[in-house]
């Protein structure tokens, strides 16, 4: 038998099993539909994935280069061997994603949090009149409605005040139960809290922890703490939309890959006309973001509520689900055709914005205080590695010029040692900056992408400085000294 | 708004994982317990994916690695039935219906390993510099895999053709 003969065998064979295996079944969409809400979220950061690899490599190499040492009874390691495997086996290092420090004009305050038992996630938006609006966020299937509720000037100084008071500021991350997370427009400043979302970026203060549990504490109750006196309104009451947006991604030809026909509908859309007079193909404006795999051009369009029904009669068949708010239509003659989506606008939302730019703030904060995990297990194995760990590695910065990677624990210099060695291999050299013992490594993977890399034994803590460009020696060293002097001031 | 960008986009690739899925590991069952697994590894590392246009590739990266993993620890692999249709349209049903079941045995005998690389380039038509990128590993790798495994799956067909007795 010849190659091609059996590569077509092949060919025939995985495609008859592929269609052997039917539709996906209802109930895999629906289990996968329900991730977010049952498995907690992992944040992270636009890490390179060379710094990611360099300090997953690290890690590992303190778990093996640590447990060798021990077992050859030449080093001391702060903890049991024992100890420091269980724990470090289960470590999931996520580096948090930039922090947002962005909100829209015309907001005063905004908390995302659970809106139902099944935990879908919601939006109460406070704009700077006093207006409350809470609710689920788009396309999060909730029964729960829409409300609104109006206060005080006063009100909106007295919730913005509670903020204020606790102290905490920039996207801090506090392991305490609470909404989801807080933003605040302080005179005209943005200030963000994250509660109990993802993982403990650092290790906070007693006090960060007592004011954020009093904050937390008082934005769950239904009054957001605001004394009686200051609603207008007495309760919460049902909340309209008045403005609904709809995006328009276009595919060409075939359909995109992974849409099963049941969710097709085949209409000739090229001939038909919209409700305010326009085509498919002119409808609203063109977005410039980027479309999914398998689109050729997203369009954005505003409607008024009081046209919803006119659209929703051009998009759905008329016997499918009223709640249902995306729909695939396809010209099954000549091909090309739609994913629409619609999804409500709240009062301030102008609706087919254009992504906006970070605030300036928001690169400071990203240069100065980013620090949390690596986005993968680096010892998987336990078979327990989906777990996470909250104690471990990886305290972790930006500084000036590259992603700082600190223990959590304390390591001796000479674990430190080790784990330098096992990694590093032969392919580095030692200075000392400061009183420290650096580590100069050349490159931590034979990749030309590669950047250099330095290690530096900081007691208690082993510190890992993986610069973001091409760096010399020297620069290398500036950089060490300039991360011992940023830990000595702590 | 996280949420409803993953649902959105494990919704439009679930179809083709899920089958994906089947093909690696033989079964429909296993292909959606390692489906969802996989997208629950999606949702937990979501952050890490920079570019939802990319999702695709670093979700396919995650899903054949959760076969992968499922083939290490389960150690089996069943043949499936597969339909008349398939033997019916490739030629002489008798001949493809023997030629199918030595094929279904060899390709259970090959390593997980070399099964997910036969898979990606004869069922998802992919390079085998695509493979490397999806797998992480270099493509001479790759090159290396696909030629064992063909060679194993060739001397099986082979053997049967001639009338020998598979090994057990």
């Amino acid at each position: 038998m010849i190659d091609r003969e059996l590569e077509q065998i092949l060919q025939t064979r995985f495609r008859a099993e592929a269609d052997g295996t039917g539709s996906t079944p209802t109930a895999l969409y629906a289990s996968v539909s329900g991730i977010p809400d049952a498995t907690a979220f992992a944040a992270a950061p636009p890490v390179p994935r060379h710094v990611l690899l360099l300090a997953a490599a690290v890690l590992v190499a303190l778990v093996i280069g640590g447990v060798l040492a021990v077992g050859s009874g030449l080093i001391r390691l702060p903890r049991p061997p024992d100890e420091d495997l269980s724990q470090l086996s289960t470590v999931l290092l996520h580096p948090i994603f930039p922090c947002d420090l962005t909100m829209d004009d015309g907001v005063a305050f905004e908390m995302e949090y659970r809106v139902d038992a099944s935990g879908a996630p919601g939006t109460l938006v406070v704009d700077s009149d006093g207006l409350a609006i809470r609710g689920p966020q788009p396309a999060v299937p909730s029964a729960v409605p829409h409300e609104q509720r109006r206060m005080t000037l006063g009100g909106l100084s007295q919730l913005l005040g509670a903020v204020e008071a606790s102290g905490l500021r920039d996207c801090v991350n506090l392991p305490v139960p609470g909404p989801q997370a807080v933003s605040a427009r302080i005179d005209d400043e943005i200030v963000k809290i994250e509660f109990d979302f993802g993982l403990n970026i650092r290790v906070p203060t007693q006090a960060e922890l007592d004011a954020a549990e009093t904050l937390a504490e008082r934005l769950t109750d239904p009054d957001l703490g605001i004394a009686a006196s200051e609603w207008i309104d007495a309760d919460w009451q049902p909340y309209e939309h008045d403005r609904w947006q709809i995006m328009f991604r276009r595919w060409e030809g075939l359909v995109p890959c992974c849409w099963t026909s049941e969710l097709l509908r085949d209409v000739p859309w090229p001939e038909m006309v919209l409700p305010d007079g326009s085509t498919f193909m002119t409808v609203g404006s063109t977005m410039p973001i980027a479309p999914p795999t398998g689109y050729v051009e997203t369009r954005c369009h505003v409607i008024p509520a009081a046209e919803r029904a006119d659209w929703l009669e051009v998009f759905g068949d008329p016997t499918s689900d009223p709640s249902i708010d995306m729909w695939m239509l396809h010209d099954g003659v000549r091909g090309g055709g739609f994913q629409i989506s619609m999804t409500f606008l709240l009062p301030h939302e102008i609706g087919c914005r254009m992504p906006s730019d970070p605030s300036p703030r928001q690169n400071l904060i990203g240069d100065l205080d980013v620090c949390g995990y690596l986005a993968f297990p680096v010892w998987p194995g336990n078979g327990r590695e989906t777990e996470v760990f909250d104690g471990g590695w990886a305290l972790c910065e930006y500084l000036a010029h590259g992603w700082v990677f600190a223990s959590r624990h304390p390591v001796s210099s000479e674990a430190a040692t080790a784990v330098v060695a096992n990694q590093f291999g032969r392919d580095y050299t030692t200075d000392s900056v400061a009183g420290r013992t650096v580590y100069l490594n050349a490159c931590i993977e034979p990749d030309p992408a590669c950047r250099p890399a330095i290690a530096i034994s900081a007691d208690p803590h082993l510190v890992i400085v993986v610069p973001d460009r091409q760096t010399s020696p020297d620069a290398l060293r500036d950089l060490a000294a300039a991360v011992i002097r940023s830990i000595a001031e702590r | 708004m996280r949420a409803v960008a993953f649902r959105e986009l494990a919704h439009e690739h679930l179809d083709a994982s899920y089958r994906l899925a089947s093909v690696i590991l033989g079964n429909p069952v296993d292909a959606q317990d390692a489906t969802h697994d996989a997208f629950v590894q999606a949702w937990r590392r979501w952050s890490t994916l920079r570019d939802p246009a990319k999702f695709g590739p670093w979700f396919d990266r995650i899903l054949v690695n959760t076969c992968r993993d499922r083939l290490r620890r389960t150690s089996r692999w069943r043949t499936e039935d597969l339909s008349p249709d398939l033997a019916a349209a490739a030629g002489d049903a008798t001949n493809q219906v023997i030629d199918r079941d030595v094929l279904g045995e060899a390709l259970a005998a090959l390593s997980p390993d070399h099964r997910v690389v036969v898979v990606l380039r004869f069922y998802r038509d992919l390079t085998a510099e695509d493979i490397a990128r999806l797998l992480a590993i270099p493509a001479g790798t790759v090159h290396s895999r696909l030629h064992h495994a063909l060679k194993r799956l060739r001397a099986a067909l082979d053997d049967a053709d001639a009338g020998v007795p598979p090994d057990d």
